[in-house]
Order: structure tokens, then sequence, then C-alpha cells
């Protein structure tokens, strides 16, 4: 009668599972996979569909959705309203709300407020003039207050 | 003399586009369908799918899908994906030349002027096929190519099938790659392009081919600006490992991708100022390296390939290279020797702290250096796989030095959103050591008695 194995040990079934020895490397690498594996559900799935439905429902207001609401205001009217082959105007350092808004509003240019020539042109493109309250431009362009970064405003400015 | 697909692409687009784009002329809208095309012979043995298991296939499919579904729900929900890299892409989507009054006006609004144009440049000549949603099937595909480059290499280097599978589940489902954060597969931030090149590049390591570490190292630069670094502290720990025609390959791939990228960034940085000839000294970067590295591996060499390759380093800091980033900042404060030093700790412990956050990186960069300690005190040579790890020691060096010499007002941001995604650009090289790492020791056939 040929002799019978003894039974494996844990760490030697772990090992020869794993193909990593000693077992305790094995059980490192496998305590690795488990947690990733265990958070996945809640990480990778579920707060990503929370995050999904709400940049769905946000649309391009996402990235303002700390920001106030005559912000938001304003950025979906000229999302709606300004035509493509036209530029934006804005005023301040650039930072902060205005990354997005830049973003959100390609392929319109943006472009400071100093460069609006007379004729409410900017590197040859009509500046947009429009208001939200629908008040005529009279001559004036509009312009992106963003001095602050943290909130966006909307005026009209004669050319100088 | 063969290449991975992946990289043999996007080297064939990057050396075509560059070049065009110094120009002044536009991408034709087939170019990277013509480029994935022309690279499949340098690639007819890398097509193969590797094994994975049960356990590697499903955690694969499993981050794929929720990588997929991430990137193409929605344009990027993350700030720099959106408003940086994304943006630009949308740019060059419109006719793929760069003579458009956004990129050759600087008094136009840009928030990403002078980033480098490989991902965005990628991402529009997808997004004209697919759409602007199905354009973003880019970063899945990239993410993709990381899983089967450490499974395949992983199985050349005789790891068995099971490991295999472990280490690709363990990578695959990683939260710093799959949870939607920033820097995150689907964030449509450009550091998944540096994790996938930089895990290329180590696999061309452990394989010693030098078509593939020369590619790799070629895009690194024109992916993200640290790309820079990170080739040559590839090249340098290539180097100091001593064998001769990888690292030199790799030196010659990074000069010639930052001889195509440097002077386009010089003149997108300040379009219509003159950018001077500070960039030429950037491709001597890679080349100090490798002269840093191969005078570590030589005893008689050391002293003055160090300290020729050191005066290189101050040279270019001096020229001020690079001046219109975070990166150039770091430079010029180095050659000022400008160092915060009661910074550093803070610094240096959070970098750290971010390499063994559990709920990141899990034990991504803690175990393979466990198991190199362990292999080291049973007499077992690491093989290559010790340049990877003193890549990854470097590269964590590296994020320390950039975040403390880099500006001042950009630190806090550096710490709190910036650390971590440098951090996680290793993850495939961690994930590649470990698994290479676990090879060595794998247990002998069972005997039965």
């Amino acid at each position: 009668m040929p002799p019978i194995a003894p039974a494996p040990k844990l760490a030697s079934r772990l090992s020869h599972w794993t193909g990593v020895a000693p077992a305790w490397l094995a059980a490192l690498l496998l305590a690795h996979v488990a947690f990733v594996a265990l958070r996945f559900p809640q990480g990778s799935v579920r707060k990503r569909g929370q995050l999904i439905e709400a940049a769905q429902a946000a649309g391009p207001l996402w990235h303002f959705v700390h920001a106030d609401g005559e912000t938001k205001r304003i950025v979906a009217w000229l999302v709606r309203h300004a035509p493509a082959d036209q530029a934006i105007a804005y005023d301040g350092p650039g930072r902060g709300l205005m990354e997005p808004l830049a973003a959100v509003l390609a392929p319109r240019l943006v472009v400071h407020a100093s460069l609006v020539q007379p004729d409410g042109t900017a590197l040859g493109r009509r500046v947009f003039a429009g208001h939200p309250a629908g008040e005529p431009a009279n001559g004036r362009f509009g312009v992106v207050d963003a001095t602050d970064g943290s909130e966006l405003r909307w005026a009209l400015r004669s050319p100088r | 003399m063969s290449a991975p697909w992946l990289p043999a692409t996007l080297a064939l687009f990057a050396l075509i586009a560059h070049p065009l784009w110094l120009l002044g002329l536009p991408l034709p809208s087939w170019l990277l369908a013509a480029c994935g095309l022309a690279a499949l012979p340098l690639a007819r043995r890398e097509l193969r799918p590797p094994r994975l298991g049960v356990l590697g296939a499903s955690a694969l499919l499993l981050g794929l899908a929720a990588v997929t579904w991430g990137a193409c729900a929605t344009d990027s929900r993350v700030w720099d994906g959106f408003v940086a890299w994304g943006a630009t892409a949308k740019w060059l989507a419109l006719d793929g030349s760069l003579q458009q009054p956004v990129f050759t006006e600087g008094a136009t609004y840009l928030p990403s002027r002078g980033y480098p144009l490989l991902q965005p440049a990628l991402l529009a000549q997808t997004m004209t096929w697919l759409g602007p949603l199905g354009g973003r099937l880019l970063f899945p595909c990239l993410w993709l190519s990381m899983l089967l480059t450490v499974a395949r290499t992983l199985h050349a280097r005789g790891a068995p099938p099971r490991t295999v599978g472990l280490c690709v589940a363990a990578l695959a489902l990683l939260p710093a790659m799959t949870e939607g954060r920033e820097g995150a597969a689907d964030s449509g931030y450009a550091d998944l392009l540096v994790a996938v090149l930089l895990t290329h590049a180590a696999a061309a390591l452990l394989r010693d081919r030098r078509l593939a570490f020369a590619l790799a190292c070629l895009l690194l630069p024109m992916a993200k600006n640290e790309g820079l670094v990170h080739a040559s502290v590839l090249v340098a720990c290539a180097a100091a490992r001593g064998r001769g025609a990888v690292p030199i390959a790799g030196a010659i791939g990074a000069a010639v991708g930052l001889l195509l990228w440097a002077p386009l960034q010089a003149r997108l940085a300040a379009p219509g100022g003159a950018s001077g000839a500070a960039w030429l000294a950037l491709p001597l970067v890679p080349v100090a390296a490798l002269a840093f590295g191969a005078g570590l591996a030589r005893r008689r060499w050391r002293l003055p390939l160090a300290l020729g390759s050191l005066a290189v380093a101050g040279a270019i800091a001096a020229c001020g290279g690079f001046a219109a980033t975070a990166l150039g900042g770091a430079f010029a404060a180095l050659g000022r020797f400008d160092v915060p030093w009661s910074e550093l700790p803070r610094i240096a412990g959070r970098v750290f702290y971010e390499a063994i956050h559990p709920v990141k990186v899990g034990l991504t960069f803690l175990l393979p250096f466990v198991v190199a300690a362990w292999l080291r005190r049973r007499g077992v040579a690491l093989d290559g796989t010790g340049a990877l790890l003193a890549a990854i020691g470097v590269a964590l060096l590296a994020i320390v030095a950039f975040v403390a010499l880099g500006p001042v007002q950009l630190r806090s941001d550096f710490l709190r959103t910036g650390v971590d995604r440098y951090v996680a650009q290793w993850v495939g090289v961690g994930w590649l050591a470990a698994g290479a790492l676990l090879a060595h020791g794998r247990p002998a056939e069972p005997e039965l008695l």
C-alpha cells in the first residue's frame, strides 16, 4: 500500500495556491487584494454612480456647484446665449472660477477686457454684448468680472 | 526588434505631430489611426492576450467596466481634467492646429498654456472619431495597456500564473486608479498616461528591451512636465545597474523627445515673445543622468562623472529651461540652492504617507521593498528588479524636492491634491516590481511522499 501524503498545512496551501513563498508574503499579497476588492463596490461603483448622477443633473454647471446663485445664472446664460464665433471679455486675475468658465465656453475665445477695441472687437472677433436682463448694449460690450475668483458677475462697459 | 503596440503607436504619433506643429501645420484627423496600423508590425509578438486566471481576469474586467463608465458617462468631473487637459483637447479637436488664436495670442485666456500636448492631442483625435464622450474611451484603453503590460512582463519573467493573476487584481482594483478622484484613470488628468508610460519603461528595463525603453522615455516628457524627471531617474537607475545599451537608448529617446517638445513649449508658454535658447539645455538632463548612473556603476569613474553630471544639472538650472512651469521654478530654486529646510520634514512626511496610504495605494509600494529585503537576507540577487526599486525610491525623493523647491504659493495645493497623484503615477511600476520579486521566491513544486 503506497504511503499517504500528510494533509498540507494552511501555510503551505497558501503558498501553493498563490505561487508565492513564504506564506506570510502570500498572506500580505492576499490581504491587499482582499482589501481593494472589498472597497471596490463602495468606492468605485456606488460613489462613482452618485457623482455621475450629480454631474449629469448639473450639466455645464457641475464645476460651479459651490458657487453662488448669480454666478450659476451668468454661466448658464452665457452657455445658452453667447454665439460660438464671438469672444467673451473678462476682467480680473483669471484664477478660480474663470478656469472652468473658459473651458465650458470653448470654442468661444475668452479675452481680457483691456484688449477690446473701440469698435467692440478683440483679436478680430466681435465681443459678446448681451445682458441677462435684456438691458440694451448701446455700444458697450459685456465683461465677466472675475476680480474675486470665487464669484463671477456680468457688466456692460464702454470700450476705451 | 519589437516594441509594445501602445508606446510604438504613441511614439509614431508624437514623432509626426510635434514636427507638424513646429512647422505650423495641422494634424490630420486620421493620424492616430494610421500610426496604430503602422505600429502593428513592430508589435506582432505583443498582441496575444496574456493568461490571467479567473481572479485576474475578473478583477481586470471589473476595473475596466468602472473606468469606462466613469470616463464616458460625463465630461471630466475633476477640476484640472476639465479646465486644463480637456479644454486643450477641445481646442485641438477643432482643426488639429496650433495656429488658432487661443494658442498664438498670449492675451487669450487658457489656464493650461504651455502644458504638454500629447494627451490633449490623443483625446482630440479620438473625440473627432467617436464624439466628445466616446473619445474618452482613450482613458480605459490606456489603463488596460498598463494592466496587460504588467501581466505580460510577469509571465515573461517566469512568474506562476496565479501570482500574475493576483498582481493584476491588486493593480486593477487599486483605489488610486479606479475611484474617481484627482489623477484617477477616468479623471482626464495626464497622470494616467504618465503611469502607463512608466509601466512600459519599467517592463522594458526588466526585459532588457532597448527600443521599448527608448520609446517610453521619448514619450514621458511629452506627456507631462515631470516626465523629464521620470525619464532621467529611470535612465540613471538603469545605467547604475550596468547594462550598457538599454540606458543609452533611454537617454537618446528622452533627449529626442525634449528636442521636439521643449521648443514648442517655449513658443506656447510665451506666444510671440522671445523664448530664447534655454530649452536647448534640457535634452542634456537625461544625458547627465546617464553619465551619473554609469559613474555609480564603475568605481573609478564615480567621482568625475558625479561631479560632471552635477555641473551639467547646475548649468541647466542656471540657464532657466522650463522657466514658465512649476518644474522650471523648482530647477531655478535648486540652482540658487534656495531650500526651505524647515518645511522639508512636513513635505517628506506627506510624500511617504501617500506612498503607504492604505485607502489609496494599499501595499503597492511597501510590498516590493519587504520582498526585496527578505530576498536580500536570504542572499538572493534582485536581478533587474533592484533598478525599479531604486527608481521608485529616487522618484519619491524627487517629489519631496519638487514640492519643496516649487512655487511657494502652490505648495499647499501640491500637498493637498498633488502629492498623491505624483505617487500614484508609479503604481504600475510598484506591482511590476512586486510581482517580479515574488516570482523570485516562488515555492518549489510540491512533492508527494
